[in-house]
């Protein structure tokens, strides 16, 4: 006999099967149907009327295109009469999942530039991209923002060495059109709008007290920008001028004096120090 | 039961009206703010209410908690909403008696609950969780509706009282909702009002609405009508006085006109009251 007897290992015991859930409520299975029915569109909730279920199905449509209609007011005006359908597409692919209708709009953009619209501009997930940011920025939270006598305080020296945040409003957009001008002359209301300019184009959007603004920004200061947003120190943001030469040390105190003087910067944090290192 | 406030006749603060109450003193009792407008956001809106908040009483009135989802309550939103009443201190706050959420997905509506034993324990354990967490009374409100579900045991005045009293919360009946919803599902809207526990109503709500024809909707909008007029009478007469609250939110018109609504339910008021007690006394005499 061989010296050890090979005996075969038991089976492995199969695993348990998950329980199954706990058989849905009246109350869950109500709120199921209904919710499917009117939200969802499906075929649902025997014993009710349809044309009442319809009243609530056709409150939702138009609660919903409102209110992305306000998010988006000139690309919804741009769309024109594929808007509605468009917000139905839009809902049904991008739920809402936050308490707030007024939060409805925040995936359009990106959900316009995967689903274009035949016949309609080019530009438009761009516009719907900067009208989102402005939205955003008119309710983003308060921040007091940096004052320039901070930083005279501070002295070049420790200033240099500093990283900044920005205040909660303020946004980096990288667009694939300009759409500045767009946008500018539907503010205007000007009866001839720019054609599409697919130039990509950086802008930031931020709010200074009550009030909104938006401008374009240079490559390098977007690189800049970029730089700060990522909390590297004010001398490697300067560094991102570097391509103007003579010019770069002016160029970038002028961009960060922007910055600090429109009300950008919500704090200016030196690095902490310990036995003379930089931690 | 819920302590009965004396704050008046008040009008919702609306994003039309913001330059007005920001440089003036427009003259009204109090203010209602829709809780979700404010809630983890800062801005003009926010400043507009800081600043209101310091003349005057402000409620906060929610459209988004989902009493009665089967959803879990939505962390997020008792956190924000917290933090809110926290900074603002309101006189009271308050929601809907209904459902809105479903697997995470928000319908932004009120959708009306079956009146059912399930329903109502369901609703009464929510209340107490939110209770508990706002270290506060909820006001509940009663909605307009446009479908009744077959599985209903009791009428929405039982239910709705019965939450009152099984969760210990106020109720804010509005007087436009229960016109709305009688006349859409046939029921005497004064037999509503009767059934309310009084010790539990806390506010009354005013409203126009659209009627379609075949259904009326609760829009909002408009001069409330004679009928619902009558009926705040008879509620005023019935339960007694609590704050009122104008509700105009479609083609939201001038404050002035608000203003003038708020002013015609203070007089009606004035007056059923005084005709009441000189009832009263008439009853005591003879």
């Amino acid at each position: 006999m061989w010296p050890f007897s090979r005996k075969k290992a038991p089976e492995p015991e199969p695993a348990p099967a998950p329980p199954a859930p706990p058989p849905e409520t009246e109350l869950q299975r109500l709120q199921r149907e209904l919710f499917e029915r009117v939200i969802e569109r499906k075929a649902g909730l025997p014993g009710i009327d349809d044309w009442r279920l319809e009243v609530y199905a056709g409150m939702y449509e138009s609660r919903t295109h409102d209110a992305l209609a306000e998010d988006v007011p000139h690309t919804a005006k741009l769309l024109g009469e594929a808007f509605p359908a468009l917000v139905k597409r839009y809902v049904a692919d991008v739920p809402s999942t936050h308490y707030s209708l007024a939060r409805l709009g925040h995936g359009f953009s990106k959900w316009l530039r995967e689903h274009p619209v035949d016949g309609a501009r080019a530009d438009l997930a761009e516009l719907a991209a900067l009208e989102w940011a402005r939205s955003e920025a008119f309710v983003a939270d308060d921040c007091t923002a940096v004052q320039t006598e901070e930083i005279q305080q501070l002295g070049p020296e420790r200033f240099t060495r500093c990283w900044m945040q920005f205040v909660p409003s303020f946004r980096i957009l990288e667009l694939q059109h300009d759409v500045l001008p767009l946008w500018s002359a539907m503010e205007a209301k000007a009866t001839e709008l720019p054609p599409p300019a697919p130039v990509p184009a950086r802008a930031i959007v931020w709010r200074k007290g009550f009030e909104v603004f938006h401008v374009a920004v240079a490559d390098d200061e977007h690189a800049a920008l970029l730089a700060a947003r990522a909390r590297e120190n004010v001398a490697a943001i300067c560094e991102k001028f570097a391509g103007r030469g003579d010019d770069a040390a002016h160029a970038a105190f002028q961009a960060i004096g922007s910055w600090i003087n429109e009300g950008m910067i919500g704090a200016l944090r030196e690095p902490a120090v310990h036995d003379g290192d930089v931690i | 039961m819920f302590p009965r406030l004396d704050l008046g006749h008040g009008v919702g603060l609306r994003p039309r009206h913001y330059g007005e109450f920001l440089s003036g003193q427009p003259k009204v009792d109090w203010l209602e703010a829709i809780s979700e407008n404010f809630m983890g956001t800062g801005g003009r809106p926010l400043a507009v209410l800081d600043k209101v908040r310091v003349d005057r009483p402000v409620v906060l009135h929610g459209v988004s908690l989902g009493i009665g989802s089967v959803d879990p309550l939505d962390d997020r939103y008792l956190t924000e909403w917290k933090q809110l009443i926290d900074r603002i201190e309101p006189a009271m706050v308050s929601d809907h008696l209904c459902w809105g959420r479903h697997k995470g997905r928000y319908s932004h509506d009120l959708l009306p609950l079956p009146f059912t034993e399930e329903a109502l324990q369901h609703v009464v354990t929510r209340v107490q969780a939110v209770q508990d967490r706002l270290k506060r009374q909820l006001v509940l409100e009663n909605v307009s509706s446009y479908l009744t579900y077959p599985a209903s045991t009791m009428s929405e005045a039982e239910f709705t009282a019965e939450v009152a009293r099984r969760a210990d919360c106020g109720l804010l009946v509005d007087i436009n909702n229960i016109y709305v919803s009688a006349k859409n599902h046939g029921f005497d809207p004064r037999s509503f009002i009767d059934a309310m526990p009084v010790e539990h109503v806390a506010q009354f709500h005013l409203a126009g609405h659209f009627n379609r024809g075949d259904v009326i909707i609760d829009t909002h909008e408009g001069h409330i009508i004679d009928d619902v007029w009558q009926l705040y009478a008879y509620a005023v007469e019935k339960l007694g006085r609590v704050p009122t609250l104008i509700e105009w939110d479609t083609g939201v018109p001038e404050l002035e006109t608000l203003l003038a609504e708020a002013e015609k339910a203070r007089v009606l008021e004035y007056e059923t009251f005084e005709r009441a007690n000189a009832e009263a006394e008439k009853r005591m005499l003879g």
